[in-house]
């Protein structure tokens, strides 16, 4: 399934977290197609291309969802909760992007089912380990390093 | 003729008077020192210093005597020098006029020669040569000048006799003709053949005798004179130009009359004092006059007398003195001694050693023995007096003591009975028939056992039986019954009654009423019983229902109740005895104190129908069948908080301090009250403290939680940032650049391991602990597996037995690894870690070792080792949060365990955890 152009959301509202993302992103998955929204609500609109998203044309469901926990409006918990909910949305993977290992929101996110956990400021090598696990991404240690 | 009689007779009376005075005086003085020590005193000073007074006066005396005649016999032999220096000079002018005398121009007439022949012989312009012919005409006058026509002068009397005779003529002092000048002359005549042909005169002025008077004058403050044959002063020491040519005193004149010598106290022309001396020259009769003003002559004296006086005048004192000592000790022995006659007189004592001469000592030891011989009689005496008086005495006790015991038995406010062997009362008083009620007339000759409480009646005859036995029967308590069938609570003293040959003939009983002291005694032990249950008392409740029987007992109540204010400030019966239901809700919310009141006392209703009150209540209260009643205040500082009422089924007479009891007791329970509230607020506001607490340390937890976990985001941040910018642009940036780089990195990471051992102590400090045993077997060989620098390539960690402990496994988990961190960290440079673990038991609990050999922790440092913060090594290369520690006691604290270090601070150190053994 790897290939150009595969779709990835990121929902964060952290502007250094966005920047850090992207930077990491461009490193591990230059030709990837990567998504921004900066809170809760945009990013189940935007998953189920409602509201503002509603020609998001040509874009399939994203591969992965980022997703930070703390939110404004609408916690990222509850998005994750709504995602699990939605039939149609329920098998896109999810990956929370947390700031401490032992944050104690993970327990409830890990009851909810995600995909993985991602320390911030994610690194390149952070993506890779990532996305190498969820989605058939090759390995790119070599052909980067 | 009667009043000049009247006259005479008062100028004599008066004078009798005066001398009737005198008379008196003199009479006192006499007796003053005829008669005392001190006037005989001051007489014999008096006769020891007049004669030395008049010694010293004398020799004054004698002194300015002395010095009159030395002086006398100076001023005589200088005023005699005096009149012959005077007379030297007349002299010398003499023979100068001689020589001139028989100078060829003269006997050739050549009177221009002469002129300047005698011109060059004149010495002074003081003296001039004036050469006279024999009728007066000038021939000569070397004054003038040559060529000034010569006058004729008169030339007559003794001048001219003197010159016929051919002797030299001296002339006194005159006003000359011409120059209108004091002069004097000495006149030689010239004879030719007997007959007068020229006189030849030198005229001088007085000063001439200046120099003499010098010579005479030198050094003392004398007055020296000159005066002619006339008596006018020729020359003067002195103002002489003042009195030159005036005449000398008429007291000088009138002694140079009678003699031509002598030396007189006499006065200047001025008028001071002097001793003047003077001598007339039998030669020129002209005279010398010496004056010494007499102030010079005394001024020696005059010291001689002020020692004189100086000298005296000590003596005096000094005398007197000695006198007023010697006097005062005579008089104070004198006043001593009569002291003590006085004090013996009135059957004192003596006071021994205060006399002061020895005189009077040996008077006042003869009086003492005197004394004490008095005394001895007068002890004797008084003995004799004593043994009389108590004989007479004894007979009239005897003769009082029959009457007096009859009335003090009958007055005694005891109760005295008296009754034969067989139990038949005898005697009876007042006291008993106040006790008893009965009168004597109906209880004498009754049986005693009318008094005995029939439940006692074996006590009588066994007091009986003592009696016989000779005992006596002292304070005996018991209980009798009095006429109206009430009980009365005694004391008795019982004596045996004997006849005079000692025979028992019955008994003597002195009851006392004792019933008050056993109320008191009773409300005592109430309240004592009070005080102790209301201590012990957790409930309002107990604390009335105990105060209430503490109440009815003390005060002998039939019933009683405790009313508390409510709410709305009405009294409600709180705890009662003996009330009806309807008679509680008849009177509740009444008061007898006015609400406003600030003081409450005890009220009383002795009798409750001769009381003024409200219709429903009185009929209430009537009712319920209460005679008599008392409020007691429950009072706490002036604040009513409730009442106390007992009440009587029978009128009763409160007596003063009656309600004592229940008033301490409703204090007792005021306090109580007080109590209890403060102790219930005190109770809720705990509570609700804690509540609050409780929520503030929550959110502190939070709020820290919080803070900590979102300061980390822009800690990450930072150090991402410069990540980046090492990985993106670390060609363009040179060395210094990527050092600055890496320093920023570094911080960032060191802030973020802060901020997270922050957050694990806050976490740990904080989260709900589930204990379950662990086991460290399992445990420790994990955590090493996590670390690399763990690993056996880089460090030598030796496990050994462990235990199973009761622990929260994450929190436990935490510790270990710390501690193996800090064994780890904690090496010298260079040396390869090396860390031994294992555990022991100690009783129930397990103690776990981490031994290490790294650079240890001086004794001194241990105590703060484990505090939040500490770093004990402030060397760089053992960086830290100091925060590691803290998590490690927290941890082990919260796990109900104990954690400390053994170190000797150079080889090593080794740490321990203990903790509860799962197993016991």
């Amino acid at each position: 399934m790897s290939k150009a152009g595969t779709h990835i959301l990121v929902a964060e509202d952290n502007e250094d977290d966005v920047f850090f993302m992207r930077r990491a992103m461009k490193a591990a998955a230059p030709d990837f197609v990567v998504s921004f929204v900066n809170d809760g609500q945009s990013a189940l609109e935007f998953l189920r291309a409602t509201g503002p998203y509603q020609d998001r044309v040509g874009l399939p469901l994203p591969a992965i969802v980022f997703l930070d926990l703390k939110l404004p409006y609408f916690h990222g918990m509850d998005v994750l909760a709504e995602i699990r909910r939605d039939p149609h949305l329920r098998a896109v993977p999810v990956v929370i992007l947390t700031s401490s290992s032992e944050d104690h929101d993970r327990m409830r996110a890990e009851s909810l089912g995600v995909q993985g956990y991602l320390v911030k400021p994610p690194t390149r090598a952070m993506l890779i380990a990532v996305l190498n696990t969820l989605i058939d991404f090759p390995r790119a240690d070599s052909a980067m390093l | 003729m009667e009043a000049a009689r009247l006259l005479a007779r008062g100028q004599r009376a008066l004078a009798d008077g005066e001398a009737h005075a005198q008379t008196r005086v003199l009479n006192k003085l006499t007796h003053f020192f005829h008669s005392s020590i001190r006037g005989r005193l001051t007489l014999l000073v008096a006769a020891l210093t007049v004669p030395a007074v008049l010694l010293v006066a004398s020799m004054m005396v004698q002194a300015y005597r002395n010095e009159q005649q030395s002086t006398s016999a100076h001023l005589a032999m200088t005023a005699r020098a005096l009149a012959f220096l005077v007379d030297r000079q007349l002299g010398e002018s003499e023979a100068l006029l001689q020589g001139l005398a028989t100078s060829q121009e003269l006997r050739e007439g050549n009177f221009a020669g002469f002129d300047a022949r005698a011109r060059a012989a004149t010495l002074d312009e003081d003296r001039w040569i004036v050469l006279l012919d024999a009728e007066g005409q000038v021939l000569v006058n070397t004054r003038l000048a040559r060529d000034e026509p010569l006058p004729k002068t008169v030339f007559d009397g003794e001048p001219l006799a003197a010159a016929q005779q051919g002797r030299t003529f001296i002339s006194n002092v005159e006003v000359g003709a011409q120059s209108r000048l004091l002069r004097l002359y000495v006149a030689y005549p010239i004879l030719e053949n007997g007959r007068l042909k020229y006189v030849l005169r030198i005229v001088m002025a007085p000063t001439t005798f200046s120099q003499s008077l010098e010579m005479v004058t030198i050094a003392r403050r004398n007055i020296a004179a000159v005066i002619d044959r006339a008596g006018t002063l020729a020359a003067r020491s002195r103002d002489g130009q003042k009195f030159v040519g005036k005449k000398a005193t008429p007291d000088l004149l009138a002694a140079l009359n009678e003699r031509s010598e002598g030396v007189r106290e006499s006065r200047t022309l001025e008028g001071i004092p002097v001793l003047m001396s003077y001598y007339r020259s039998p030669t020129s009769g002209w005279t010398g006059i010496i004056a010494a003003p007499r102030e010079d002559l005394y001024r020696s004296v005059q010291r001689l007398l002020w020692l004189g006086l100086g000298l005296s005048a000590v003596l005096i004192l000094v005398a007197t003195f000695i006198v007023m000592w010697i006097g005062r000790a005579v008089v104070h022995s004198v006043e001593s001694l009569v002291a003590d006659t006085e004090s013996v007189a009135h059957g004192g004592t003596l006071s021994g050693g205060a006399n002061l001469l020895a005189e009077t000592a040996f008077v006042s030891r003869a009086m003492a023995r005197t004394v004490s011989q008095l005394a001895e009689q007068q002890q004797a005496n008084a003995a004799l007096n004593h043994a009389l008086e108590k004989e007479l005495e004894q007979q009239k006790r005897a003769e009082e003591a029959s009457r007096t015991l009859a009335g003090i038995v009958e007055l005694s406010t005891d109760g005295i009975i008296s009754k034969d062997l067989d139990g038949r009362i005898t005697s009876w008083n007042q006291g008993a028939e106040r006790i008893f009620g009965f009168r004597a007339d109906e209880i004498i000759g009754q049986p005693i056992t009318r008094l005995l409480q029939p439940t006692r009646p074996n006590e009588e005859p066994e007091i009986l039986d003592r009696i016989q036995r000779g005992e006596r029967i002292e304070h005996y308590e018991t209980v009798r019954v009095r006429k109206d069938g009430s009980l009365v609570d005694l004391s008795l003293t019982v004596s045996r009654v004997s006849d005079r040959d000692g025979r028992i003939v019955g008994v003597s009983t002195i009851a006392r009423d004792i019933s008050k002291r056993k109320m008191a005694e009773q409300q005592q032990q109430a309240l004592f019983e009070l005080v102790a249950s209301v201590n012990r008392a957790e409930a309002l409740h107990e604390i009335y229902n105990l105060a209430l029987d503490a109440i009815c007992r003390s005060q002998s109540a039939d019933r009683a109740a405790v009313l508390v204010t409510d709410g709305q400030g009405v009294m409600r019966f709180t705890a009662s005895r003996g009330l009806s239901e309807s008679y509680r809700h008849a009177v509740e919310g009444h008061s007898p104190w006015d609400r406003e009141a600030t003081n409450f006392r005890s009220l009383t209703i002795s009798d409750v129908s001769a009381a003024s009150l409200e219709a429903p209540i009185l009929a209430a209260i009537e009712a319920e069948g209460i005679a008599a009643l008392a409020f007691i205040p429950l009072m706490d500082k002036k604040r009513l908080l409730g009442k106390f009422v007992v009440y009587y089924n029978r009128p009763h007479a409160f007596e003063l301090h009656e309600l004592r009891p229940a008033e301490t007791i409703a204090s007792q329970v005021a306090f109580a009250i007080e109590r209890q509230k403060g102790a219930e607020a005190l109770e809720a506001l705990v509570d609700e403290r804690t509540a609050s607490l409780r929520q503030a340390i929550g959110q502190m937890q939070e709020f820290s939680y919080s803070v900590s976990h979102d300061l980390r985001s822009p800690v990450r941040a930072m150090r991402g940032y410069a990540d980046a910018l090492i990985e993106d642009y670390g060609d363009q940036i040179d060395a210094e650049g990527r050092e600055l780089l890496a320093r920023i990195r570094r911080n960032g990471e060191r802030m973020d391991r802060l901020i997270q051992d922050l957050l694990t102590y806050s976490r740990i400090s904080q989260r709900q602990l589930v204990l379950e045993p662990v086991s460290l077997a399992r445990l420790i060989p994990e955590i090493v597996q996590q670390y690399p620098e763990m690993q056996p390539d880089q460090a030598d960690i030796e496990i050994e037995s462990l235990d199973v402990v009761i622990a929260h496994e994450p929190s436990l988990a935490q510790v270990v690894s710390n501690l193996l961190a800090n064994a780890i960290k904690f090496v010298s440079p260079g040396r390869r870690p090396s860390i031994r673990i294992w555990s022991e038991r100690r009783e129930n609990r397990v103690r776990v070792w981490f031994e290490d050999k790294g650079i240890g922790i001086k004794p001194e440092h241990q105590s703060r080792l484990f505090a939040m913060f500490e770093r004990i090594n402030p060397d760089k290369q053992y960086e830290g949060t100091g925060i590691g520690l803290a998590i490690v006691r927290k941890a082990v604290e919260r796990m109900n365990g104990t954690v400390g270090v053994v170190s000797d601070g150079v080889t090593g150190s080794a740490f321990w955890i203990e903790l509860q053994a799962a197993t016991p």
